[in-house]
């Protein structure tokens, strides 16, 4: 077996692109939709539609970046990403690949150890390495969500 | 973060999202249990079959070096349609796996290892993947859930 070693630099942008290939995989759910199908929800309590998914994701991904990595200030507001309501996926595609770019120029400027370093989430000190596969999770996560919301919805399209 | 913290933490994300997953199967008759919410989707019992013979694969066998058969979903679907033995090979393989994971080397994150689907690949890319996979069915599994219960 050989060791294959990784600059944090590199490890950051190896994470990064995993959780960009995530979101591009739930924004992928609502090409060719309407309106209407892009903020459908499935018929069970709490469910969410392609929307507030994608919007959720990627909010989440950048607020986590730039407030615990970066250290930057900011707030975010769940209540709104998860009510959201959209016309179509254009703009939200847009605003992921301006966030995308941001993101990865910040993280390619974390300073040495930025991802040994502890971060208090949630009420309990994990590493950058931590926080970043919290995120790919969580990413990942929400494709399972998107993939089979979006089936669902053309189930339901097609029985009427 | 050392790499062996970085393995533990990994292989915590991993075995959290499998113990949602098996969660799942709370409460549940045997027939919500082998329900598909589409013809083409997935009942629960499948994405917990399948989603072990991933981790068994990839961790264990892979990462770990286990000479353990590497099971397909089949062979786990062939079990039945309970998830009694289901949920007692996931607590056999959780503590097979802890324990394997115990023994690897400090760098076993960083070593590349011999996969039969991809090649020469990094422990690193195994097991991430194994945390997204993990993940999605996670997902899969409790939304899943959700709509057998709103069934009623």
């Amino acid at each position: 077996m050989n060791e294959v070693t990784m600059e944090q630099k590199e490890l950051a942008e190896v994470f990064l692109e995993r959780i960009a290939a995530s979101i591009d995989r739930i924004l992928a759910t609502m090409d060719g939709l309407t309106q209407d199908d892009i903020n459908w929800r499935p018929p069970a309590e709490k469910t969410n539609s392609l929307y507030v998914l994608g919007v959720h994701t990627i909010a989440y991904t950048a607020f986590v970046i730039s407030t615990k990595l970066c250290g930057k200030s900011g707030t975010r507001d769940a209540e709104a990403e998860f009510s959201a309501v959209g016309e179509s996926v254009g703009p939200l595609r847009m605003s992921w690949q301006l966030q995308r770019k941001q993101l990865s120029e910040e993280m390619a400027k974390l300073p040495p150890g930025a991802l040994d370093k502890k971060y208090d989430y949630t009420n309990r000190n994990v590493s950058g390495i931590e926080v970043l596969l919290i995120l790919a999770r969580h990413a990942h996560e929400h494709v399972g969500h998107a993939e089979l919301t979006r089936d669902l919805l053309k189930a339901s399209k097609a029985a009427k | 973060m050392n790499e062996k913290e970085e393995l533990e933490y990994i292989w915590g994300r991993i075995s959290n999202s499998v113990d949602r997953l098996m969660a799942c199967f709370d409460g549940l008759t045997e027939e919500q249990v082998n329900w598909k919410p589409l013809d083409n989707a997935s009942t629960l019992y499948f994405l917990a079959a399948h989603t072990l013979s991933a981790v068994n694969n990839n961790v264990l066998s892979t990462v770990c070096g286990k000479n353990v058969s590497r099971t397909r979903d089949a062979e786990w679907l062939a079990l039945g349609k309970s998830p009694a033995p289901l949920i007692k090979a996931w607590t056999d393989m959780k503590g097979e796996i802890t324990t394997a994971m115990a023994g690897l080397p400090a760098n076993a994150v960083a070593q590349s290892y011999p996969h039969p689907k991809r090649g020469s690949i990094p422990g690193r890319e195994v097991l991430i993947s194994t945390v997204r996979h993990a993940g999605e069915h996670m997902a899969h599994a409790e939304l899943t859930r959700d709509l057998v219960k709103a069934r009623g």
